[in-house]
């Protein structure tokens, strides 16, 4: 059976969106060195959906994998849930906008992402869920770890990438 | 691929990781100083200050806010969570608070415990004769 391009770019979202729900339950039996610390893993999925796919791809797989993921581990309209929202959804938005920069590398688009994440959790957190400013003192060590970890997923997804563009090397 | 070459580094990347590394390093900005000796802990519960906890004696303090049990301890001067029935027990297996601007968090419970700035008594004197 032959797939229309319309339908081959559905499946690949879809596939994608599979992939960031694998990798997101996936992380949830990594040991963590820090309790509070993600890698964001599920982040892979979305920057190959955008450098693979596009900006509407990648807004797409983001938003689903988030949803379904938080149906799955019962924190659907939970207060983890809206944080992982803003987060997951603010984290795509900055690395979309990053993406249209030339002079801006795919690590940088992921660190951005990771930060971004970060930020906007702590944001939320500080000003609707704890309503306490003290919260801020995490930020330093927050953008730490998303540098860090911006690093792994964006390296990781570099070689994916690599990989893919051996096996599809047309544009959808 | 949609039409460009996918670079893993790029010069404009220097300056975002300059900023940001700058960031990171004047973290120390950010946190409280710890001028006097530190004596409580505080526990709010979705928002709301509930309790002022004694890190001067070793006790277990158990939160009777919620359905089941949520259980502090001090001990040694800091205070840590010991028992909570939130999913991923991330507070569980958070160090245990000793310094100003140390906190413990869990987002399902809306439980935020943390040490506050502390200020020398001789300090706030000058300030009040000033």
């Amino acid at each position: 059976m032959k797939l229309l391009p319309a339908e081959l770019r559905e499946a690949r979202i879809a596939g994608l969106i599979v992939v960031g729900l694998l990798l997101f339950i996936f992380e949830t039996y990594i040991p963590r060195p820090i309790p509070w610390l993600k890698f964001g893993l599920a982040n892979i999925a979305t920057l190959i959906a955008l450098y693979w796919l596009g900006w509407k791809a990648a807004l797409t797989v983001a938003v689903f994998r988030i949803f379904i993921g938080a149906f799955f581990t019962g924190m659907l309209f939970s207060p983890g849930f809206f944080l992982s929202f803003s987060g997951g959804f603010s984290a795509t938005l900055i690395m979309i906008a990053l993406f249209q920069l030339r002079s801006v590398g795919l690590l940088t688009v992921s660190i951005a992402g990771a930060l971004m994440h970060n930020i906007a959790q702590l944001f939320l957190a500080v000003y609707w869920l704890f309503a306490n400013t003290v919260l801020w003192y995490l930020l330093p060590y927050l953008l730490l770890t998303a540098l860090i970890t911006g690093s792994i997923t964006g390296g990781f997804s570099y070689y994916l990438l690599q990989r893919l563009k051996q096996h599809f090397p047309t544009a959808v | 691929m949609i039409g460009r070459k996918i670079k893993l580094w790029a010069w404009g990347d220097i300056l975002f990781w300059g900023i940001i590394l700058a960031v990171c390093i004047q973290g120390d900005f950010f946190r409280p100083s710890h001028d006097g000796e530190i004596q409580e802990a505080i526990v709010e519960i979705a928002g709301k200050e509930k309790y002022h906890i004694d890190l001067k004696a070793d006790k277990d303090f158990p939160l009777t806010d919620f359905r089941k049990p949520v259980v502090l301890r001090v001990e040694n001067g800091r205070v840590r969570m010991v028992e909570n029935y939130c999913p991923q027990k991330i507070c569980v297996n958070t160090v245990a608070a000793e310094k100003s601007g140390d906190m413990i968090v869990c987002v399902p419970q809306k439980i935020l415990i943390y040490i506050p700035k502390t200020i020398k008594k001789d300090k706030t004197i000058e300030i009040i004769t000033g």
